[in-house]
């Protein structure tokens, strides 16, 4: 009869593994496996996360109500570091020569096609690659240098960001920061806090229900058309372009509009008070309450115009 | 900027010198003005607005993450 294996010698091919995976410089990212294509389809918890990375080319994810991912992946030169879990999708770009210095240019360009449960977290950039991200109905951080970014039904946090690339996003329900640099912002269907940015980029909203709005750009058009709440705070500043907010005929609101150089324009009728006249004669400046008041509208801007209009359109289209 | 620059393609950088260039114009333009009315409350907030979106587009290149 044999004898019993010691233990330590039974112990000693676990300890030996151990060590190999300790000094494997992948141990960290045991899960992570590095590919040129992938198309696979797999069980996906609802909230879980995709992050999603290239440096050209082009992501698009898109919201389904199934309980699983599909990912169809490709890399023309390169490598695609992926991890795909149930609860983690994430997908880079790398080359092995990069690690040695090399900047990311030597990388041909990826395309990301990814189906996520709705309520999937989502985080994508691209440094030249568009982004499409459509019907996921989650937290949204999207960032681009030259890429143009798409965006349909996001909610919670909601952060898009680009150099020059221009951005459209429609229904946003949640707290959404926007910024380009020279990218043109067009938003369509808002619901909730709405923060956005751009220098020359024009900034474009419609359909806003939100208390809280602050849009601005340095040389771009700023036009808001949405729902004024009582108790909200809107406010819109241009250095040279031109201010244009379109107002319902039924909000009550105390407005704030001042240019340096430009003119002033409203369609709701203005009465000055002794206080305003005094106001008016520095720069252009008018202060006004429209309905009840409430909301506090301010415009601003240095060289450019700002014209107020009525809206007639019925409240749940704005 | 100079930092960036190996991460960044020509156009990019172009792209961010031209809105720096638009930015100094509009702090340039709103210190002509406040050397004619220093007083003014408007064209200070205007100047101190300028400078901080400079800062912003500046912060923003240092910090974007160029993953891959």
């Amino acid at each position: 009869m044999d004898s019993p294996m010691p233990r330590a010698a039974r112990a000693a091919p676990i300890v030996l593994l151990g060590i190999l995976l300790a000094a494997s410089p992948h141990a960290a990212t045991a899960q992570t496996v590095s590919r040129t294509r992938v198309d696979t389809t797999f069980g996906f918890n609802k909230g879980a996360s995709v992050d999603l990375g290239l440096i050209s080319g082009e992501i698009i994810v898109t919201g389904w109500n199934r309980a699983e991912a599909h990912v169809v992946a490709r890399i023309e030169q390169g490598e695609l570091l992926t991890t795909l879990t149930s609860n983690r999708i994430s997908i880079e770009t790398g080359s092995r020569r990069r690690y040695a210095g090399e900047r990311h240019h030597d990388m041909g360009e990826a395309r990301y096609e990814v189906s996520v449960p709705i309520g999937t977290r989502v985080h994508a950039s691209a440094v030249s690659g568009d982004i499409r991200v459509r019907a996921t109905a989650g937290e949204l951080q999207v960032s681009t240098v030259s890429g143009s970014i798409e965006a349909t039904d996001a909610t919670d946090r909601i952060t898009i960001t680009s150099v020059s690339g221009d951005v459209h996003a429609s229904k946003l329900r949640g707290r959404a920061s926007i910024s380009t640099t020279s990218g043109g912002v067009e938003l369509d269907d808002v619901a909730g806090d709405l923060s956005v940015q751009s220098v020359s980029g024009d900034v474009r909203t419609r359909r806003v229900r939100s208390a809280h709005v602050r849009a601005e750009t340095v040389s771009g058009e700023v036009t808001y058309s949405g729902s004024v709440d009582a108790n909200g705070s809107y406010e819109f500043s241009t250095h040279s372009g031109g201010v244009r907010l379109e107002i319902p005929s039924g909000a009550g609101a105390n407005l704030e509009l001042q240019t340096f150089s430009g003119s002033i324009s409203s369609s709701f009728p203005i009465t000055l008070q002794p206080d305003d006249v005094q106001r008016s004669r520095r720069g252009r400046q008018l202060q006004f309450t429209i309905g009840n008041g409430g909301a506090r509208i301010s415009a601003h801007a240095f060289s450019g115009d700002i014209t107020i209009e009525r809206s007639t359109r019925p409240d749940k289209e704005e | 900027m100079d930092e960036r620059r190996r991460d960044l393609d020509p156009v990019t950088i172009a792209v961010v010198q031209k809105n720096l260039r638009l930015i100094d114009r509009a702090i340039a333009e709103s210190k002509a003005a406040l050397a004619n009315d220093p007083a003014s409350v408007f064209l200070n907030d205007r100047l101190t607005h300028a400078y901080e979106t400079k800062l912003q587009v500046m912060r923003a290149l240092a910090t974007r993450p160029l993953r891959s």
